[in-house]
């Protein structure tokens, strides 16, 4: 009755159920403990140094082909505590600041310019000045000139077991954080 | 020898019976994966970390849980999505996105968070985009390491047949008294 196959058998069964009981735990402790006491972020301030229009190839990389079009360049200053956002089942935060626009011909555009990935707490304390943007502000049409942008600092929250939280600031589409625009872009003459 | 011996003591009917458990277990596997892939809106909703491409986020061997529900796809989600023509999912993260209201169509741009470029360079020649279409899933949560258990059978294929032969002896043999 009591053979090697079967006790050993029994152990794996009940290592698996437990690792799996402990992991829904971990992974359900995180979003209920934010609704019951919601973590507070200082507003982040942005502001705009610098736009300019450039004209130059995407995806030059790969694409040797690619034709030349209107990129919008943009440098910022950035300050934000997102230190209150690494709880002990954080495994990395994703920043990123997004451009948003609007044009007659499509409604939503998002553009990110900007992105850094934060592993550790001490990390999640922002401040720089005069930061070039990461990626250029481009438009599917390939024409910046005239497009004015809401810039709005967003966040994806990786845990290390568990459901993913994306978070926003300074959005239209803001759920929890109903803040105003943090900053604008505006890019060329609007016509 | 036991083996031959237990296998002649069963008749046609007790192997067919044994047979048959071993359908309906497979049967029920099937079901519950599609029932999940229904509730999930994407028609594969659990699959495998396979590149270091989203790193340190989501490791080789991690298992991605997807869904795909109705709101639109924005900025930030990390989504996985196939390229027109090829059979490879890419998870990765929504960099740029255009929304057309007239045609309703997604222009979206994807990079991996631990690649220096996006990835034009992955789509078909020529392509700058890809739409909701292709998209299979976006990641609502993860569990880590789980998924080395996918990634090692498909490194060795025969672990696959003899896991499988090792599975069908032990039904076949089990006697129930």
């Amino acid at each position: 009755m009591y053979s090697l196959s079967q006790r050993a058998n029994a152990v794996l069964a009940l290592a698996v159920t437990v690792a799996c009981v402990v992991a829904a735990i971990a992974a359900a402790i995180g979003p209920l403990l934010s609704t019951v006491s919601p973590i507070e972020l200082a507003t982040p301030k942005i502001a705009v140094k610098r736009t300019s229009i450039e004209r130059g190839r995407l995806g030059s990389y790969y694409n040797h082909h690619s034709q030349v079009v209107e990129l919008g360049i943009v440098k910022f200053d950035l300050e934000a505590d997102l230190r209150p956002l690494f709880t002990w089942n954080t495994k990395q935060l994703f920043v990123y600041l997004v451009a948003e626009y609007e044009t007659e011909k499509h409604r939503w555009n998002q553009v990110t310019i900007w992105d850094d990935i934060i592993t550790h707490k001490d990390d999640a304390l922002i401040s720089f000045r005069d930061k070039r943007a990461e990626y250029p502000l481009t438009y599917v049409e390939n024409v910046v000139n005239g497009i004015k942008a809401n810039l709005t600092l967003h966040w994806n929250t990786v845990p290390v077991v568990g459901l993913m939280l994306n978070d926003r600031m300074g959005s239209r589409l803001s759920n929890r954080y109903s803040t105003p625009v943090l900053a604008s872009v505006q890019f060329g003459k609007k016509k | 020898m036991d083996f031959t011996q237990s296998l002649r003591r069963m008749s046609v009917r007790q192997i067919a019976q044994q047979v048959l458990s071993f359908l309906l277990i497979l049967a029920s596997a099937l079901m519950i994966w599609k029932g999940l892939a229904v509730v999930t809106n994407s028609e594969s909703p659990i699959v495998v970390v396979l590149s270091a491409s989203m790193e340190p986020a989501f490791q080789r061997g991690d298992l991605l849980f997807l869904a795909l529900d109705n709101e639109p796809i924005r900025a930030g989600d990390v989504v996985v999505f196939k390229v027109n023509g090829k059979d490879i999912p890419i998870v990765h993260r929504v960099l740029w996105l255009h929304d057309d209201e007239s045609t309703g169509k997604q222009y979206l741009l994807t990079k991996g968070d631990n690649n220096p470029v996006d990835d034009r360079g992955l789509y078909n020649p020529g392509q700058m985009w890809v739409h909701r279409e292709d998209i299979v899933g976006k990641v609502q949560g993860f569990v880590p390491y789980v998924g080395m258990v996918t990634i090692a059978l498909n490194d060795y294929p025969q672990l696959k047949y003899a896991l499988v032969g090792l599975l069908g002896i032990f039904v076949l043999f089990s006697k129930d008294e």
